[in-house]
């Protein structure tokens, strides 16, 4: 391998991929990926842009000194200051963030849970059985894909799980026909609204439990059934609805192997869910209001507190809230002080009352990402950059707080 | 679809598929025989939930279907039930209804105007004051159900969510009717069991249902006219739709009214053997403002055999055993294979049908006996 070849970890989605190439010219910059998709593409593109400064303060550049100060002082005067995000940084910066917000008695709550639904809370209530990507590749003969097109959102998932595949079926539920159906092998037509009552009927067909159903989920739950070792691969938004689906999942677990893994979107979003929890004993949703952890998603949603208005002060790492939270939540964080901080420009950052645009990792710092399936994954610096990383720019915040 | 949401949907999920409609049930326990009778989900089996009333709406929120029917545990919840409702059509009493006839005061005065009797009933606030020492009473859950959290009251602090009511001595029953909104029809009417500790009962926690009551033949009578009396005056007075019960207790000479179960009742099942009314058509019907007609709702006490029904509770902490084959020895709301059931909590209901309400209650007894033993005798690892 030529001396500028260098291996690269993509942490564009979910999926982690491992085994990408950045070629890297004379002047230290990124020239040229080997064996990235579009997503990938468009990630490392997105950090290695000319970005804005270092530090600003009301969209201005400062001395980071004075950006650090004034990210302090706000967090400090906060009565209720929320921490969110935290799916497109590291675990190391993960980590740093819980304790900051320990430190401050704030709301915590990574954007996993709003972004990918409520699975991490289905499995926090009643477990889950589930596997890594290998696993599903070597064992998995019928695949189900419930509510999600990874084609569009994990481009090379079919490829590393090598479906279609003989021997293999790859079963697509939907409501509308979308890149991923159109490689399977059955689609099942499914109207989102209808995830409640299909998944508990299929879990009732698996335990063959003489109820009403129609042909397509009889058909399914046959197959399930009759397979050696199922994988249901899946974006399922609701809390009930993911329960149902763990639900399912135990129900085949009786009469053959089966498993459940969650198409999360974010590169950390399994990190952020895994930190918080060892951390605090809850994926999401975490007070330390009361000096202790106490967890409600449905009270303590950062949705919730910023509908609420009780936010009064957030911190964003590795988010950008206002392109994804609801109406009434955004609207909330606009109008309360937000100190932003990520590798990348962001709608969020640029309405920031302190951002901080930071060193990259997996592009210019090192760290540790957690795939979709919770295996760690560790990211390697490419290119050199002056800039703090996420995690220094939080523990230095920490050290003015302390 | 219809939607059942209940603290324990077996029953009714059980005479609605028995009669052909497709049901998605919600309830608190998902015991074994509900999971083999339609799709459904269990707050306490299924999503780690407590079981509280709310966790039920919740759960039951996303289901789609085109009407709901509730059951035991919601009458007391109208803000819940209107969540139900939402975008589904309510095959039931409306919240409105629920916060009136569920008040004791309104009731009371209501049955008093028409000439029906009900016990003396005081808030917390007003009983130390107005209730006559000289006489029985009991303290209440305002939310109450089931006999939970009945105990005589002989005077002392009283939270604000208790009531006082004078405690008339007699034959517990309950008449069931299904309502229009303007009238009722009596279904039947049974003996309700309480506190009877072959079944693991205590004080006045509900065991049990028995058709129909253990009294002489001329008093089913006046009791049965009586109970389509009050039923009719409370359809018309408060609006009832479909099936509802009325919770009396016998005298000897009259029945006193002592709460109204504004929703399908427990012993519905037990009417429904002995009797064959089709009480969850005769629902979906009263509901579309259709009530049986004159004459075939079975208001006559010289019935043609009994039935009954026995909640058998534990009174140790326990695991069951293999219990794949209970459904087919009459047992209903069978716990799974292994379950822990804690002391004071439910284990099964029995179900018995026979020549006379006296055969019935001995056959359920004497099961339940022999079913305690067995749990005993097989030995599945009591819980620490």
């Amino acid at each position: 391998m030529p001396s500028h070849d260098r291996s690269a970890t993509c942490s564009g989605c979910g999926l982690v991929c491992d085994d990408i190439t950045a070629v890297v010219g004379d002047d230290g910059g990124l020239e040229r990926l080997i064996r990235t998709c579009p997503l990938g593409d468009a990630w490392f593109a997105e950090r290695v842009a000319p970005v804005p400064p270092l530090a600003r303060v009301d969209g201005r550049e400062v001395e980071l000194d004075t950006a650090l100060d004034e990210a302090a002082a706000i967090l400090g005067r906060a009565h209720m200051p929320l921490v969110y995000g935290l799916g497109q940084t590291s675990c190391e910066a993960q980590r740093t963030a819980v304790a900051l917000a320990e430190a401050i008695g704030a709301v915590i709550d990574p954007a996993g849970p709003l972004l990918d639904g409520a699975s991490g809370l289905a499995f926090q209530a009643r477990g889950a059985s589930t596997a890594t990507l290998g696993d599903v590749r070597d064992r998995a003969d019928v695949v189900v894909v419930w509510r999600a097109d990874p084609v569009a959102t994990h481009p090379r998932l079919l490829e590393r799980l090598r479906l279609p595949g003989a021997s293999r079926e790859l079963v697509v539920v939907d409501e509308r026909r979308t890149a991923t159906a159109a490689k399977a092998d059955t689609f099942v037509e499914l109207p989102a609204s209808r995830d409640v009552d299909a998944l508990w009927t299929l879990r009732a067909l698996v335990s063959e439990a003489p109820v009403a159903s129609e042909p397509a989920l009889d058909d399914l739950a046959a197959r399930l059934r009759g397979c050696r070792s199922a994988a249901i691969l899946h974006h399922i938004s609701g809390h009930v609805e993911a329960l149902g689906l763990h639900a399912l999942v135990r129900a085949l677990c009786q009469v053959t192997h089966a498993v459940a893994v969650t198409l999360r979107h974010e590169g950390n979003a399994a990190g952020a869910e895994d930190v918080l929890a060892w951390q605090t004993g809850y994926p999401s949703a975490v007070s330390f209001a009361s000096g202790h952890p106490r967890s409600n998603p449905r009270e303590l949603s950062a949705a919730t507190v910023l509908a609420r208005g009780e936010a009064d002060a957030a911190l964003v790492v590795g988010s950008d809230p206002l392109e994804h939270l609801p109406p009434p939540a955004a609207e909330r964080l606009r109008a309360i002080p937000v100190v932003s901080i990520d590798a990348r420009a962001t709608t969020t950052a640029d309405a920031a009352r302190v951002a901080f645009t930071t060193a990259a990792a997996g592009v210019h710092r090192p760290g540790v990402v957690h795939r979709l399936d919770g295996v760690p994954v560790p990211l390697r610096a490419l290119l050199a950059s002056s800039r703090q990383s996420d995690d220094e720019v939080l523990g230095a915040i920490a050290g003015r707080l302390a | 679809m219809i939607l059942i949401v209940s603290v324990s949907a077996r029953m009714l999920a059980e005479l609605a598929t028995r009669e052909g409609h497709d049901v998605f049930a919600v309830d608190r326990f998902g015991d074994l025989d509900l999971q083999r009778l339609c799709p459904s989900v269990s707050i306490m089996r299924d999503l780690g939930g407590r079981g509280g009333m709310a966790e039920l709406v919740d759960a039951a929120e996303p289901v789609r279907a085109e009407s709901v029917v509730y059951g035991a545990g919601l009458e007391n919840r109208p803000k819940l039930v209107a969540r139900l409702a939402a975008g589904r059509t309510l095959l039931g009493c409306t919240p409105q209804t629920l916060r009136r006839v569920r008040d004791p005061a309104v009731l009371g005065a209501s049955l008093h105007a028409a000439g029906f009797a009900y016990p003396r009933t005081f808030s917390a606030r007003e009983a130390p004051v107005r209730a006559d020492r000289a006489r029985r009473w009991l303290r209440k859950p305002i939310r109450g159900g089931g006999g939970r959290g009945v105990r005589e009251w002989r005077g002392g602090r009283l939270t604000d969510d208790l009531i006082v009511q004078e405690r008339i001595s007699g034959l517990p029953c309950s008449a069931a009717a299904v309502a229009d909104g303007r009238c009722a029809a009596l279904l039947g009417v049974s003996e309700q069991l309480t506190g009877r500790r072959a079944l693991g009962a205590r004080g006045w926690k509900w065991c049990g249902n028995v058709v129909p009551p253990r009294l002489p033949a001329r008093e089913r009578h006046v009791l049965t006219d009586a109970a389509q009396r009050i039923c009719t005056h409370l359809a018309a007075a408060f609006g009832l739709r479909g099936v509802f019960g009325v919770d009396m207790v016998w005298d000897g000479a009259l029945p006193w009214v002592v709460e109204v179960n504004p929703r399908p009742t427990a012993s519905l099942e037990t009417i429904d053997a002995v009797h064959g009314v089709g009480s969850f058509a005769a629902h979906l019907e009263a509901c579309a403002g259709r009530l049986p007609a004159a004459g075939t709702a079975p208001s006559r006490a010289d019935l043609p055999g009994a039935a009954g029904k026995a909640v058998l509770f534990a009174t140790e902490d326990l695991r069951v055993p293999d219990t794949s084959e209970w459904t087919a020895r009459g047992i209903r709301d069978v716990p799974h294979p292994g379950e822990s059931i804690a002391a004071g909590r439910p284990i099964c209901t029995l179900v018995a049908t026979g020549g006379s309400p006296e055969a019935v209650l001995d056959d359920l007894e004497a099961r339940a006996g022999a079913l305690r033993r067995e749990l005993r005798e097989v030995g599945v690892d009591a819980v620490a």
